[in-house]
């Protein structure tokens, strides 16, 4: 089976991820933080080490760090703990429902109120469309930095200083730009939420929660965190706050050297490696008339969406699965992104290469598209 | 005397040096400004330990890091690079 569905989850893994998520399961059994016997100790020393490799990746202070359990936990954690108390959002048309989900229930539950921008073509008008909607009482903004649908890169710099400017929060989903662009707390963000599991080449169950520390997060759960035990609140501290509960310290250990590969191979060379590879396929795929791929002159990361004429995006999925490929059809849990598309309700079947595909592999999956057109 | 000769006094010397430092424990709040204080510690060349915070030191679990450096130089340090922190003691 030949993986085109990276952008959900990177397979394979780089040989060092398999080869430390082994070491971990096998040298580091202790729980992290939680006593100060050698086998608990060399753990948090993992653990620290993993914290410290993320910190330097995205700019942040080491302590300003959390692990969470995937991106949709880190942006429940970052939304809910900014707009708990009320207030209103502006969020963008292309969201995952990691974002428009946990926005929509606070709606219903704590009478936040919410707003959402269309994404223009031009990237100054996608600012413009964003401002408009700020109000007296909006606390922050979220986008994904890039859509999960298309791959359409979004103004997230140009939001970041409108931000700033409205002296409002900047929260960013960050999930299928780190480790293709070079997203930092640099950019202006003020958290940068990601999952583990796809261009960090980190093992699934993995997330990263990174503040720049302007913003005090309430929590959403609370717990053991090993430090203040004698006290009923939670702790202030980060990154304990927002780490209640044992972490998943063989999965971190390989996001760490997740992390410090895509450090070597640099994010840009596997950018340009993907992108070609997304280039030759949208090459291919023009030659039929039958197939429409959704995409402007704007800026993407290496994902591909498109559909053949008179099939369903499931059934094309399904058929390029019996002959050999995994590519994703549907929704891809983005309604919003497809409403925005005009792609619902039959989606699109989605292309979303790794580091590890090749131009072979390529071609043989657009001559197994053309065969169904 | 040779290279070789200085460099094993060296050695010896600066290994007496560092038993003769008394070690500094610094409570602190959270295990990871333990092992940040460890990193920066051992920048400057002070060997040091995070341990587990003895019960009467602490009104509850806790990390406090070991360093054979002395007290004042020690949580000044932490102090200049924003590391927050309790208080020093001895054992």
């Amino acid at each position: 089976m030949i993986n085109f569905d990276n952008s959900a989850s990177s397979f394979p893994k780089p040989l060092r991820v398999r080869r430390a998520v082994s070491e971990a399961i096998a040298r580091y059994g202790g729980n992290p933080g939680r006593s100060g016997h050698t086998l608990s100790m060399q753990a948090a020393e993992k653990v620290y080490e993993a914290r410290e490799t993320a910190a330097a990746f995205f700019g942040a202070e080491t302590e300003n760090v959390a692990f969470t359990a995937n991106a949709t936990f880190a942006l429940n954690m970052a939304i809910k703990g900014i707009m708990q108390y009320g207030g209103h959002m502006v969020i963008s048309g292309y969201e995952h429902n990691a974002v428009s989900r946990p926005v929509y229930a606070l709606s219903q539950s704590r009478g936040v109120t919410f707003s959402t921008a269309e994404i223009d073509l031009d990237d100054d008008r996608t600012v413009e469309n964003f401002e408009r909607l700020i109000r007296p009482d909006t606390k922050c903004i979220c986008c994904t930095a890039a859509s999960n649908v298309t791959g359409r890169i979004l103004p997230y710099r140009k939001l970041a200083a409108l931000c700033r400017e409205r002296d409002i929060c900047f929260i960013g989903d960050c999930s299928q730009a780190a480790g293709l662009l070079d997203i930092t707390l640099g950019d202006g963000f003020d958290f940068i939420c990601t999952s583990g599991q796809k261009a960090l080449c980190g093992p699934s169950g993995t997330g990263l929660l990174i503040t720049d520390g302007r913003y005090p997060l309430s929590t959403i759960i609370e717990g053991g965190t090993g430090t203040g035990s004698a006290l009923l609140a939670q702790p202030d501290e980060l990154p304990e706050r927002l780490e209640s509960g044992t972490v998943n310290t063989v999965g971190i250990i390989g996001l760490c050297e997740g992390i410090r590969f895509v450090t070597e191979q640099t994010p840009a060379a596997i950018m340009r490696h993907e992108q070609a590879l997304c280039d030759r396929l949208i090459r291919r795929l023009s030659r039929s008339r039958r197939i429409t791929v959704y995409r402007t002159e704007a800026r993407y990361v290496p994902i591909v969406s498109f559909n053949v004429e008179g099939i369903s995006s499931h059934e094309v999925s399904q058929r390029l699965s019996d002959k050999g490929f995994a590519l994703r059809g549907g929704l891809h849990c983005a309604a919003l992104a497809h409403n925005s598309l005009g792609t619902l309700p039959q989606g699109t079947v989605r292309f979303s290469p790794s580091v590890f595909n090749t131009s072979r592999q390529t071609d043989m999956l657009a001559d197994a598209i053309l065969s169904l057109s | 005397m040779s290279f070789r000769e200085v460099g094993a006094y060296t050695v010896i010397v600066v290994m007496i040096m560092n038993k003769a430092i008394a070690r500094t424990y610094i409570a602190m709040t959270s295990i990871t400004y333990a092992m940040k204080a460890k990193s920066l510690f051992e920048k400057q060349g002070w060997h040091s330990d995070v341990i587990r915070t003895p019960k009467d030191q602490s009104s509850g679990c806790g990390y406090s890091v070991a360093v054979r450096a002395a007290e004042r130089e020690a949580v000044g340090l932490l102090d200049r690079h924003g590391i927050p922190h309790k208080a020093a003691y001895k054992l």
